[in-house]
């Protein structure tokens, strides 16, 4: 420090001028002046009075700092400054450039993707103001929970005062909605006048449904965005146009917006008619049918039709108190005595539908974003440890400035700063790649097809919010410790040139921390992925029991159309005969439900000779109503006895096929064929049956599920008329190929008649391991990336090694050491951090094989396999790794190594 | 060097810097110079810490600055009170007042 000249023109030389800045130094410039002319005036000599004045002033870069501070202004001026910093920084390093922006975008975008879709998934709220005030009704008793209510209970449950509003509900699936030739069967909501304001939704268009229109019985329609779209395609105005459900015409009041999705999760909202048209709507074939349809309309005023929900105007246990009182006085009387009456938070939903896969799918996902975090949190380590190495080559910049008497504080802000823009940068790609990868991840769970909608990768303020925060988080994260480390301890060592190597050995041991824990966490992540990835190997052996190639899937349905009445069964014939005419179709057959593709699901209660009843009720199974040539159609193969025939007609004994598991559970292994039990096959009453055939066990519901206790009788021998069956065809070649012929040949025997969905095994089969499959290819993604990331940091610290000890090396070379003593004193240290890293990570890995268990099939976490697996990845990466910096340290050159410095 | 140089308190250099500054605007030097002859030479004041004072204070919204000439023709900024400013000398003095009286009741029975 010659000169206060000097000290500026350094000073400029590390801040960007402004004109607060140029203000700054003028004001102290001018006191400086002032007081030496004062001294001087004293009769001081003008270079001793220049001295004294300063002495006297302080020290002019602390001080600077302390107004810069008291502005206040100042942290964001600086920030900006330091921003500017990072950025020229990093146009001089475009590699560590490079190397941060892409890991960040990839970890962050992948953990934004699987963030959104848990998001969506897990916790969005139904998109009506304050949810959390919504519910609905559910009554329970014993185990038992049901949430139908009768007219007569709604009405009593209304008049409690002061807890809200209550709305009934009724839903339907299949109704026919139609204009002109268009023709859609859809789930209708039959709603009274108080539902919608009950919501608190605004139409998009038009109005919604009114309690005049609920009392005036108006054949009033409410649509939803999507729906009025489909059924005026390129119309903007849809109010007042008439739609025909169910042949009654329906004129249209209002849209409802697109974020609505009905109450149910998932749901999908498609349109809305006044509960009292429901009489309108009855048809000559209608049944007194629970599931909805035919519309069981009109029911008694005590029978349990329908649905509550309502927004409370109290906390939800006060309600729950108050309205359990009338409920237990109106309601839970004479045989609903002992009801209970529960208030379900619906904020997320109706929990619980059919197609609620919140369950099945909200462990994966938690475990899915669990891993991302952990890769990210190996990217932040990875890109400390770059930020410590390049720290480290600014030591002496870091300890000049700090000499002149920059706070470490102030330093310490810029480090961080610096690194901020790449973390923004990184953030900002991020979403893109969480754009692109939230596609993949929806579209790789069939499922989920039909709440795309729901699922997409919306611009919705918690997802920024996660992603904003984590990027952040991260950009903190990676360059805090490096700065906190650059800016510590004694200054002098570091300015002078010749003691580098005592920090050297400090910033080394700080890296090498770094990377052990990374080679922990990539041990984790591997084994999961491996684990997974076994799961899925696992699955895909798994014998379904039935045939996977070469079988086509059909479901048909008669609700909405002209054979409704008279339901499929009595198509089944005419049409089988088509198919089986057509050329390439082998077998065809007919069944109630099909394994892995569901359909008409139902159960009957049995009486077995020498199996008890348990707690008072009948044991059940489910069963399946199939046509003659079912399992030859299926592959499902018969161990003993016989298939049926034409033979086994509704007037003949009524026989059965039972299930190897069903054999085994009720007959324990004793000859089982030709004898009988009884079954509720016709109504509530015990018909017996007699055992003609044992069926080898089958999968029905989903490839881990264990074999069933199942029951298959005749088509032709059970009672229903079956608003739905399914059709199985064996052909010769791809099986969807025939799709086509097979629906022309449907359509030519019952011309109205809908299939609802076609399906081969094959596709059936990948559907049902898609959720596995998202979860291990995620996996060996983010192990991929921990991988390669390791990697880095290992070849990182020998590299580094290697740069610090060149003269040392030299000196050995020099002396005669041989290539292996040489390459040993290099990748000692890549041996220690990945032993010790695995010797951490091993446990961990355990650890968390324990907690994902329940997603596992035919593995555990123990498997010495998948750790073997693991530890042999990592040594490949540490091989990888190691080679090149070890090469080059036997290639030293002493003449060089010596004479550098 | 003189024996009797007393190290300023905490805080109280603001108050100092207020009080001065009632009397009119002012630039830093100035500021300095009455500091050293008002306390007669008694108080060791840091000039420099003086500068991070004011803007200290210009950030509290206690007194602003302006660029103006001194006698001597010279650039130089000038602070002055705001009202807010002359509030909180009030308070300070005050405050300060009653601590010098509380310490000196303690002190003067020893």
């Amino acid at each position: 420090m010659s000169s206060l000249a000097a000290l500026r023109v350094r000073l400029r030389s590390l801040f960007r001028r402004s004109t607060v800045e140029r203000e700054l130094d003028e004001e102290l410039r001018d006191h400086l002046e002032r007081e030496t002319e004062r001294l001087v005036a004293g009769g001081m000599d003008p270079g001793d009075a220049r001295e004294a004045a300063r002495r006297r002033f302080g020290n002019v870069e602390y001080l600077k700092e302390e107004s810069r501070d008291a502005r206040g202004v100042r942290v964001l001026e600086n920030a900006l400054r330091d921003i500017g910093a990072g950025l020229r920084l990093t146009r001089k390093q475009p590699g560590f450039a490079a190397v941060v922006v892409l890991s960040l975008a990839l970890g962050l975008g992948a953990t934004t993707a699987v963030f959104n879709v848990t998001y969506n998934v897990l916790f969005a709220t139904l998109a009506v103001p304050h949810p959390e005030r919504l519910t609905s009704l559910r009554r329970t008793h014993g185990g038992d929970t049901n949430d139908r209510f009768s007219w007569n209970e709604l009405r009593a449950l209304r008049e409690t005062p002061g807890i809200g509003v209550l709305s009934a509900v009724r839903t339907a699936s299949q109704i026919p909605l139609g204009v002109g030739p268009v023709r859609e069967y859809v789930n209708m909501h039959f709603v009274d006048g108080a539902f919608f304001s009950m919501l608190g939704l605004r139409p998009l268009h038009g109005r919604f449904i009114s309690p005049d229109d609920d009392t005036a019985r108006a054949t009033v329609v409410v649509l939803a965005e999507w729906m009025a779209a489909r059924l005026f395609p390129g119309d903007s105005s849809v109010l007042g146009r008439t739609v025909n459900i169910r042949g009654v015409p329906f004129s249209v009041i209002g849209v409802a917006p697109r974020a609505y999705r009905g109450l149910e999760y998932p749901g999908q909202f498609t349109a809305a008619i006044p509960l009292s048209t429901v009489p309108l709507l009855a048809g000559v074939g209608d049944r007194p049918d629970d599931r909805g349809l035919p519309l069981a309309l009109v029911p008694r005023s005590d029978a349990p039709a329908y649905k509550i929900a309502g927004r409370l105007a109290v906390d939800r246990r006060a309600a729950a108190a108050a309205l359990g009182v009338v409920f237990a006085r109106c309601c839970a009387v004479g045989p609903a005595a002992g009801d209970r009456l529960q208030l379900i938070d619906i904020r997320r939903g109706i929990p619980g539908g059919k197609d609620d896969f919140r369950d099945q799918v909200g462990m994966v996902l938690e475990i899915l974003l669990a891993g991302m975090g952990l890769v990210l949190v190996v990217v932040c380590g990875n890109i400390a440890g770059l930020l410590l190495v390049r720290g480290a080559s600014r030591q002496r910049e870091i300890a000049v400035r700090l000499s002149l008497g920059a706070s470490r504080g102030r330093i310490l802000r810029q480090l961080v700063w610096e690194s901020l823009p790449l973390a923004v940068v990184g953030g900002l790609l991020g979403l893109f790649v969480a754009l692109w990868a939230t596609a993949g991840l929806i579209h790789s769970i069939p499922e989920w097809g039909a709440y795309l909608d729901a699922l997409r990768f919306r611009a919705a303020p918690p997802v920024f919010l996660f992603t904003g925060s984590v990027t952040l988080l991260c950009g903190f994260a990676f360059a805090l410790y490096p700065a906190l480390r650059a800016t510590r301890g004694n200054l002098a060592p570091t300015l002078r040139l010749d003691a580098r190597v005592s920090r050297d050995r400090g910033q080394g041991a700080a890296a090498r921390g770094i990377v052990v824990a990374q080679v922990a966490l990539t041990v984790v992540l591997v084994t999961a992925a491996s684990l997974l990835a076994v799961t899925l190997r696992n699955l895909a052996r798994v014998d379904g029991g039935f045939a996977t190639e070469h079988v086509l899937l059909l479901s048909l349905d008669a609700r909405g159309t002209s054979y409704e009445v008279q339901g499929v069964a009595p198509l089944g014939a005419p049409i089988l005969e088509r198919l089986r005419a057509l050329p390439g179709v082998r077998t065809a057959a007919l069944a109630s439900m099909m394994p892995l593709f569901g359909g008409s699901i139902g159960s009957v209660e049995l009486d077995v000779p020498g199996i008890a009843e348990q707690a008072g009720r009948r044991p059940s199974v489910r069963f399946d109503a199939v046509a003659p040539g079912y399992f030859a159609t299926l592959g499902i193969p018969l161990q003993s006895g016989r298939d049926f025939t034409t033979a086994d007609a509704a007037r003949s004994e009524p026989v059965v096929i039972v299930s190897a598991a069903f054999a085994r559970h009720y007959f324990g292994g004793r000859e089982t064929l030709g004898r009988s039990f009884a079954a509720t096959l016709r109504g509530d009453s015990l018909t017996a049956v007699r055992i003609v055939g044992i069926a080898a066990d089958a999968k029905y519901e989903n490839l881990r599920s264990e074999p069933e206790a199942l029951i298959y009788v005749p088509l032709t021998q059970t009672s229903e008329n079956w608003s739905s069956l399914q059709i199985g065809l064996r052909v010769a070649g791809e099986a969807t190929d025939a799709a086509p012929a097979v629906a022309r040949a449907v359509e030519a025997a019952a011309p109205s008649l809908r299939i609802r969905r076609v399906s081969d095994v094959r596709t059936l089969l990948a559907t049902a391991t898609a959720m596995e499959r998202l979860a291990a290819r995620l996996a060996g993604f983010a192990s991929g990336m921990a991988l390669a990331l390791s990697m880095m940091g290992l070849y990182g610290v020998v590299a580094y090694g290697v740069a610090r000890r060149t003269r040392e090396l030299g000196i050995r070379v020099a002396l005669g050491a041989h290539a292996p003593a040489i390459v040993w004193l290099v990748v000692r240290d890549l041996v220690l951090c990945v032993g010790v890293g695995a010797a951490i990570g091993l446990p961990l890995a355990f650890a968390t094989g324990g907690a994902i268990r329940s997603q596992l099939f035919g593995v555990t976490a123990h498997d010495p396999r998948v750790a073997g697996l693991a530890v042999l990845l990592l040594v490949v990466v540490a091989l990888l790794a190691g080679a090149l910096p070890a090469r080059r340290a036997v290639r030293i050159d002493p003449r060089i190594a010596l004479s550098a410095e | 060097m003189k024996a009797e140089k007393v190290d300023l308190l905490q805080g109280t250099l603001d108050l100092i810097v207020l009080k001065l500054l009632q009397a009119g605007p002012a630039n830093g030097w100035d500021l300095t110079q009455a500091i050293q002859a008002t306390s007669g030479g008694a108080l060791s004041v840091n000039y420099g810490t003086l500068y991070p004072a004011l803007h200290r204070l210009e950030a509290r919204g206690w007194v602003v600055a302006k660029w103006g000439t001194t006698d001597h023709n010279r650039r130089a900024r000038f602070y002055s009170l705001t009202p807010g400013g002359r509030r909180r000398l009030a308070a300070e003095q005050e405050t300060w007042e009653r601590f010098s009286r509380a310490l000196g009741l303690i002190l003067r029975p020893a």
